[in-house]
């Protein structure tokens, strides 16, 4: 049955089914135990599986991960809580040097089904050491899997297929979309890695769109619809692996094309995309490919000067336009 | 039993050592660990210890000289008796300066070992690249703009349809070309006037003209003459296209008209495919045949006509050229 | 590896002993011509030394079992070998070959041993801390009763990851034991210089009961290694011990003037006076345990053993090219279509 779910109940959801299914599974984290988290997906969870496999943990994050990544090698299927994806930065080297590597460098005789859960997200009125959007980082070292849910059935079904993998997986919710509510299956169900979804057909313009943005991407698709553009809407959902047939197939059709990720510009995620769009689908592209990221400046704390800083519906719709060569009344 | 000394790998990227100074001589007995030579690598001078006890023999290095890392430079050997000394040592020189025995694949700056090479997946550019660039031969590209600006799927449906960018650029296509753009050039809606001009004068006034005059640009310095009387233009630029598929241009700007001199052939006409705004001018004895090809949207038909009855005009009074 | 062993009955020991002095001069013999490949240009990359040292790996890996865990270093040969490693597959791994115990992709740096419990040298300082913690919460979690060993240098104290691990570890009572080669020298620079205070007062801030022990002496090293892997696999760790020691070669291979940073009457002591190997000889031969010829029997059976072993390696095969983008994910053969979303 499928029923409207908040983000953070549908991973509260994959939580308890993958810690049933498998008594590897364990999450460590600051405050995941009797707290749930502050953000509450890890609600109820030590209630059921006890303390020895919710742990709380001091605010070590490069320690609680590297303690992962050992267990992870020796038989448990940890997931490890970043309470801020700006965490990130600290476990760094657990992370690329340690988690990333130790497949490869044994020759592939051991292996690391780490998970990491964190967000991005800005517009939380957080400042610039709680508001990054750094997946672009670890999507750039071979050996993590990224992972972006864009929505409460997205978390679910990806939560659990990260926790089944075998590597190390960083799955990045965004902050803002936790109490967002969506229609989630109550079974079991998995999406896998490296397929992306296409939301919304269309003929003039592909929107390759990534966690939040999604929303953002298909809000604009229903609002150029009005002004004689047809957009299509693809979420890749992971970015390692990347599907990109999907993306490289529907540029092909439509010969336009706009990437946007909460990430920063430069040197990011849509660049990334923008540049295998132009490699694979050169000849069939009518514009250049627009790309819409966060500016390229620390995030700011003043909501006059943080909203100026994310991608948004106008910005889409103003840039599709531009592309289409389309006046498009009643946008901006 | 002898051992080899090597000149040895001291630092991370090192290819080759200098021997700055030998501390023994060869003959002299030496106990494994004693300093045996100096080494000069990466600007340091390290002193080398021996490999083994024994008597120096066959330095083949001497101070100041380099040799490659690995190489043999010198031996202990275990007993007097089997010390070589350099002047005996014509055969084995060449052998230990030859470089490092069995190079292992090396970091950098090396060739690469054609068995190392690494699968052909790194960048899958699109398979369909074209084996013949999409871009105008140069022999018809108008030599004031240079390259047409086209996005890359109108590039490649024009190279499809046959169609010449340079053609929709004259024709006053906007750069960079769209896709759309093509489909508007073929099916747009296309006019095509025709009109006669009494040769007479013209001939006359070729008779004197020098021999090489080329009858192309004298109609196309016409024609450009006809479109600044019309619309008032300052220096309007006419594309030449020859029956040979040549082309040329005169004037500096965007060509307004491409201009198609059929009188050195039997045809009377051409009406082009892209649909620019063309002028063919073709013979009938003593008479011109002219035919004009244009757009509505680009030419409207007032103007066309203007600009066509100004060109048979010039045609049959070419004083009027010269005011 | 030995099994647990009561340390006074000697006589009743002696194939212990034996063994311990093997292993010992299986990795000086192995470093000797590990040097000696690096130095002749035949060996990749650059390598650390762990001469001088055998009596901390030997000492400590004969208290273990071979579901034990441990983790090492970038000097870390000595560990692989005193947990059961064979010379070929490291000889193999050293030269970059495929049959090397890591298929040629880790090098000196990153041997790992997955069969013989060693979870794999790290060429980060401390970096495998967490690691090794993170294994004895797993033991502790599925209930085994292995005790896990981080090895790590005196350089290392000067992470803070290592804290961070021994936090935890005594907050949870984990079955590790952090076993600190302090062998002086943080690469080039001696550890006065880079540690203040005592490194075993640093673990007892933590409430970890903590050790010192003479490094070189491999039965002082294994009577106590003994007593704490037992004490850890009830439940009563961890520990941390602080190995005295000393390295006889630089901080690398290459690094062989270093009488800038330490003299060389200093490097004559300990390699005269304080030598493992030598002294625990001298003691095999005065307690009865073995002769003059018995030990030059082991030592030549092992030159022999180890240079058919080089010979092996430098005759051995290297990886073929469609390995290089392999074993980057577990499940995934080749890594560089799966990136672009190819199904595998």
């Amino acid at each position: 049955m499928t029923r409207e779910i908040a983000l953070s109940r549908a991973i509260n959801e994959a939580m308890h089914e993958e810690m049933h299914r498998d008594p590897t599974v364990i999450v460590m984290g600051e405050d995941v135990a009797e707290t749930g988290h502050p953000f509450k997906f890890f609600d109820g969870l030590s209630n059921e599986f006890g303390t020895q496999r919710v742990i709380d943990t001091p605010i070590s994050e490069p320690g609680f991960t590297g303690l992962a990544v050992g267990a992870a090698m020796t038989g448990m299927r940890p997931v490890v809580d970043l309470m801020f994806g700006d965490f990130i930065y600290l476990v760094m080297d657990q992370l690329c040097n340690q988690a990333a590597k130790t497949h490869f460098m044994s020759g592939g005789k051991l292996k690391v089904p780490l998970t990491i859960n964190t967000n991005l997200g800005a517009t939380r009125r957080s400042a610039a050491q709680h508001s990054q959007s750094i997946h672009t980082l670890l999507a750039h070292i071979p050996g993590l899997k990224v992972v972006l849910p864009s929505s409460a059935y997205e978390a679910k079904g990806l939560m659990k297929t990260a926790i089944r993998d075998d590597n190390p997986v960083v799955v990045f919710h965004d902050k803002l979309m936790y109490s967002e509510k969506g229609p989630v299956p109550e079974d079991d169900y998995l999406i896998p890695f490296g397929q992306a979804n296409v939301l919304r057909e269309g003929k003039d313009i592909t929107f390759v769109g990534t966690s939040s943005m999604v929303s953002v991407c298909m809000e604009a698709a229903q609002r150029l619809e009005t002004n004689g553009i047809s957009a299509e809407v693809i979420d890749p959902r992971t970015l390692v692996p990347l599907d990109e047939s999907t993306i490289v197939g529907s540029v092909k059709k439509t010969s336009r094309a706009i990437v946007v990720d909460e990430g920063h510009r430069n040197f990011g995620v849509t660049a990334e995309i923008a540049s295998r769009i132009a490699e694979k689908a050169f000849y069939h592209l009518d514009a250049p490919v627009g790309r819409l990221g966060a500016m390229d400046v620390p995030v700011p704390f003043s909501p006059a000067l943080e909203d100026l800083t994310v991608p948004t519906t106008e910005q889409v719709c103003d840039l599709a336009a531009k592309l289409c060569r389309k006046e498009v009344s009643g946008v901006v | 039993m002898s051992y080899d000394v090597i000149m040895p790998a001291l630092g991370m990227a090192q290819e080759t050592g200098r021997v700055v100074a030998w501390l023994r001589t060869v003959g002299e007995p030496i106990t494994e660990g004693d300093p045996l030579f100096e080494v000069e690598t990466d600007k340091a001078v390290m002193e080398v210890p021996a490999p083994a006890a024994g008597f120096l023999s066959a330095v083949t290095v001497d101070a100041d000289e380099e040799a490659a890392v690995g190489a043999v430079i010198a031996r202990i050997v275990e007993t007097v008796d089997e010390v070589e000394h350099a002047a005996r040592l014509a055969d084995a020189d060449a052998q230990s300066q030859a470089p490092a025995p069995d190079p292992i694949p090396a970091s950098r700056d090396a060739e690469p070992d054609p068995s190392l090479s690494t699968p052909d997946s790194k960048s899958e550019i699109e398979a369909e690249t074209p084996t013949e660039p999409w871009t105008t031969p140069d022999t018809q590209t108008p030599v004031a703009g240079a390259r047409v600006l086209a996005s890359p799927k109108a590039r490649r449906l024009a190279h499809d349809r046959g169609l010449d960018l340079a053609m929709l650029r004259a024709q006053g296509v906007p750069e960079p070309i769209h896709a759309e753009d093509l489909e508007k050039a073929v099916t747009g809606q296309m006019s095509v006037l025709s009109a006669r001009a009494d040769a007479t004068a013209l001939d006359a006034l070729l008779a004197n003209a020098a021999p090489d005059t080329d009858q192309a640009r004298l109609f196309a310095a016409f024609a450009a003459g006809a479109w600044r009387s019309v619309f008032a233009a300052e220096e309007p630029a006419i594309l030449i296209r020859w029956p040979d598929g040549a082309t040329d241009q005169i004037g500096r700007d965007q060509a307004v008209c491409v201009l198609v001199d059929l009188t050195s052939t039997h045809l009377t006409g051409y009406t082009p495919g892209t649909g620019g705004t063309t002028m063919t001018v073709a013979r009938d004895g003593a008479a011109l045949v002219l035919k004009l090809t244009c757009n509505e949207a680009t030419l409207p038909f007032a103007a066309a006509v203007a600009f066509l009855d100004e060109m048979v005009a010039r045609l049959e009074d070419p004083v009027r050229q010269l005011m | 590896m030995g099994k647990a062993r009561k340390p006074e009955s000697k006589k009743n020991n002696s194939e212990d002993y034996l063994r311990m002095y093997r292993q010992m001069m299986r990795i000086r013999v192995f470093e000797d011509l590990a040097n000696r490949l690096y130095l002749e240009a035949k060996m990749p990359g650059l390598t650390h030394m762990y001469s001088g040292e055998e009596a901390v790996a030997v000492g400590i890996c004969e208290a273990l079992n071979s579901e034990d865990k441990i983790t090492s270093t970038h000097r870390g040969h000595g560990h692989c070998v005193a947990k059961g490693a064979e010379f070929k597959r490291m000889f193999c791994e050293l030269l970059g070959k495929a049959e090397g115990y890591c298929r040629g992709k880790g090098g000196s740096m990153h041997i790992a041993d997955q069969d013989n419990g060693n979870l794999g040298a790290n060429a980060i300082v401390g970096g495998s801390t967490g690691i090794a913690t993170g294994a004895a919460l797993s033991a502790k979690l599925l209930k085994k009763d292995y005790v896990t060993v981080c090895f790590f240098g005196d350089g290392a104290t000067a992470q803070g990851l290592l804290y961070e691990a021994m936090n935890m570890a005594a907050l949870w009572k984990l079955p590790v034991i952090y076993a600190c080669e302090n062998n002086g020298y943080s690469q080039y620079t001696t550890t006065a210089e880079i540690a203040a205070g005592s490194m075993t007062a640093r673990a007892e801030a933590f409430g970890i009961e903590a050790h010192k022990v003479d490094g070189q002496d491999v039965l002082a090293v294994n009577e106590l290694a003994s007593r704490l892997v037992e004490r850890a696999r009830k439940g009563q760790g961890p520990f941390f011990i602080e190995l005295e020691t000393y390295r006889y070669h630089g901080h690398h291979v290459g690094d062989i003037n270093r009488g800038y940073y330490r003299s060389k009457d200093e490097e004559e002591y300990w390699k005269t006076e304080r030598d493992p190997i030598t002294n625990f000889a001298k003691w095999l031969t005065t307690q009865g345990v073995a002769s003059d010829s018995d030990l030059a029997q082991i030592n030549a059976e092992i030159r022999d053993e180890a240079k058919a072993s080089v010979d092996y390696a430098l005759a051995a095969p290297y990886p073929p090219a469609e390995e290089v983008d392999a074993h980057v994910f577990a499940g995934v053969d080749h890594v560089l279509p799966y990136l672009s979303g190819a199904t595998q």
